[in-house]
């Protein structure tokens, strides 16, 4: 009997050895070393690879560390995190993504209560929950779509000067913020560059943005934001296993199946909200309105007269930390009056968003913040009144209410700059 | 293959061979009547079940869901620990392996009459499922997670598919209870064995410390087989499974033949 044991050790400490050295030997095999070249060369052969890559699928991971703990969703239900809206994809998950030139983008996502889908294609953006057996299909606003399907799927020329086109845009960008190599890193199997973007400003939260992209394909694989002094990414994004390849066309299509319960929503185009044509809006002819329609920004003076014209009282601080001058503003109306007051530049910049939070969708973000847990909000007074703070390691957020104003301040900055502007609210 | 062929010639004059193929055509049947009973007040059921009321081709999919997480791996323990250490306790082991015969035949007739076994079991499902659900619900194009709506055909091969799968993923099991079987002249403590090295498996793989070793655990894998139900399939997680049981039962088998080769028959 000892002697059979004896035997049964001897194999189990055989097998785990060689599993352990084969584990060893397969991390050991050296990466190839890549190709040196600038960034711009590099930037022009991932925009040279859009074209030449037509299709790819794989499994794609991705995580929020926005929110500490499991998942927000859970927090605010106290449901069990499965996949079943779009809304629950932004909290972190894993799955497997078709991407086709010309014909779309399929996510499938499984969840332990079933699957959940999005494709979005040529049809306009359809998801379905097999846990709640819906589907739901997202159309873009009728004058956006036509000239969506027409260019935005349609493959463009790449010039041939884009490596110095590229170089000169970094210069540029210098000010906001400096585009370097990291590490040669390996994602889903891959060598890949690693383009790492660091702000240029000293108010930001954001410690680097990193791409890494495939050194044999230049398709960017996988997508890292870190926040100053944290070793880990706070949001990531990528392939954990790719193929290159063809893929069928029909796998953009879905049809609902029979029985399922089956709703329509339009997307709202983005000229809805900002920079639109100006023929699009109740109030055209007016000249400060279309300045900002036109994309160009106002001066708070033009600001506060356009939002009074809409009845729209703007909050604004008394004067504003030298570090976070006035940046210029937006106002719009399309949907209900809203104004954007912008401070501070680059990555360092917070935004003032106020609306008169009525019935649009800026309205009742306040109560909505009230729901959630605790843990994640803090509580505040701003010029007097009671207001509420979201904290994150990226993103900073406070709303309060002034009157029938209610003002969003958000930036990608520590609270500290954040209370500053804030301090200065009159 | 003439000691296969006197296994099976033992399973099928066995009376708990029946018992334990009764119980698993009872599952689909059972399940059917139930849905059937119950299908107005079955709400925030899992889509497998949910979509087996509107379709019938879809119970032998509910069935296995519902038989891999336990009753299935008990079925599978229970044959492979009888197999040899059930003969051990009767004594007939001893009168087998007194002949001229190889003993790694007559461990590898001991395994293929337990595939033998739990495939007929798994068939069974499958029949009992096709024929409680058309009768309950009809059998029509059915419904994949996925959403998309496939022909009948294209479904059952699918379903085929799925169930080759599981008994794959049964086979490590059945493979664990043999190794067991071939330590202990008890067929119950073997199966014992089999089923609490499975249980500590699960529990390994519901820790998110655990999670390095998901990869490598067979029991991490037996639900891969819902990939089947989406389109395009998941294949690598199937292919990733497939390779993990053969890995498992290969390995199983390989050390329960060393020790089985070594066994005094005559303790």
């Amino acid at each position: 009997m000892r002697h059979k044991w004896r035997t049964v050790i001897v194999v189990a400490a055989v097998a785990t050895a060689a599993v352990t050295v084969g584990i060893a030997a397969s991390r050991a095999h050296g990466s190839p070393t890549l190709q040196d070249m600038s960034v711009a060369q590099l930037l022009a052969k991932v925009a040279a690879g859009s074209q030449t890559q037509t299709a790819i699928s794989g499994d794609v991971a991705w995580s929020n560390g926005l929110v500490p703990g499991s998942g927000l969703s859970s927090l605010l239900t106290g449901q069990s995190s499965a996949p079943g809206s779009v809304s629950d994809l932004a909290l972190g998950g894993s799955g497997r993504l078709w991407l086709k030139r010309d014909s779309g983008l399929r996510l499938a996502v499984q969840g332990s209560e079933g699957d959940f889908v999005l494709i979005a294609g040529k049809q306009g953006v359809w998801t379905y929950s097999s846990t709640s057996d819906t589907a739901t299909h997202y159309s873009l606003a009728a004058k956006r779509s036509a000239s969506a399907s027409a260019s935005d799927l349609s493959p463009q020329e790449v010039p041939a000067d884009l490596p110095a086109t590229i170089a000169s845009a970094l210069e540029r960008f210098a000010t906001i913020g400096k585009v370097t190599f990291g590490p040669q890193t390996s994602v889903a199997g891959q060598p890949c560059y690693l383009l790492v973007l660091s702000p240029a400003s000293t108010l930001t939260s954001v410690g680097s943005l990193r791409v890494a992209v495939d050194a044999k394909t230049f398709v960017p694989l996988r997508f890292q934001v870190y926040a100053k002094g944290d070793g880990s990414a706070v949001l990531s994004a990528g392939f954990t296993s790719i193929s290159y390849g063809h893929l069928d066309a029909s796998l953009f299509d879905f049809v609902p199946p029979a029985g399922a319960t089956v709703s329509e929503q339009a997307l709202p185009a983005a000229e809805d909200f900002l920079g639109g044509s100006a023929t699009d809006r109740s109030v055209s002819e007016e000249p400060v309105a279309s300045e900002a329609a036109n994309g160009k920004s106002l001066t708070l003076a033009q600001a506060e007269t356009s939002a009074t014209r809409y009845g729209l009282a703007l909050v604004v601080p008394k004067a504003s930390p030298s570090a976070l001058p006035f940046a210029g503003a937006t106002v719009t109306a399309t949907h209900e009056p809203v104004a954007i007051l912008r401070y501070g530049s680059g990555f360092g910049s917070i935004v003032l968003i106020e609306s008169k939070g009525a019935d649009g969708s800026l309205a009742g973000l306040g109560q909505q913040l009230g729901r959630l847990p605790r843990a994640l909000l803090g509580s505040a007074a701003v010029a007097g009144q009671a207001a509420w703070e979201l904290r994150t390691p990226l993103i900073n957020l406070t709303v309060w209410r002034r009157g029938a104003t209610e003002v969003v301040a958000a930036g990608a900055v520590s609270q500290t700059s954040l209370d500053q502007l804030l301090a200065a609210v009159r | 293959m003439k000691l296969l062929h006197s296994e099976i010639i033992k399973l099928v004059h066995q009376k708990r061979s029946y018992v334990g193929w009764g119980g698993l055509l009872a599952v689909p049947l059972l399940m059917s009547l139930a849905m059937y009973l119950e299908r107005s007040n079955l709400q925030g059921v899992d889509p497998l079940i949910r979509f087996a009321l509107h379709d019938g081709l879809l119970v032998p999919i509910g069935a296995i869901w519902l038989l891999t997480p336990l009753l299935l791996p008990m079925l599978a323990a229970m044959a492979g620990a009888y197999q040899l250490a059930g003969e051990a306790e009767t004594g007939t082991i001893k009168t087998w392996l007194m002949h001229s015969i190889s003993r790694g035949g007559v461990l590898a007739s001991k395994w293929g009459v337990g595939v033998i076994y739990l495939a007929f079991g798994l068939l069974l499902v499958f029949l009992g499922g096709l024929a409680g659900g058309g009768l309950a619900f009809g059998l029509h194009a059915p419904v994949l997670l996925s959403g998309e709506t496939v022909s009948v055909a294209y479904g059952l091969w699918l379903i085929l598919l799925a169930y080759l799968y599981v008994l794959a993923g049964a086979l490590c099991v059945l493979s664990l209870a043999l190794l067991f079987a071939t330590l202990t002249n008890s067929s119950l403590t073997a199966a014992i064995a089999a089923l609490v090295v499975f249980i500590v498996m699960n529990i390994l793989g519901t820790f998110s410390y655990f999670d390095f070793l998901q990869p490598y655990l067979f029991t991490s894998h037996l639900g891969d087989w819902q990939n089947l139900l989406g389109q395009p399939i998941f294949w690598h997680p199937i292919i990733t499974g497939q390779l993990c049981f053969a890995l498992w039962s290969t390995g199983l088998m390989t050390l329960a033949w060393y020790l089985f080769r070594g066994k005094d028959v005559l303790v």
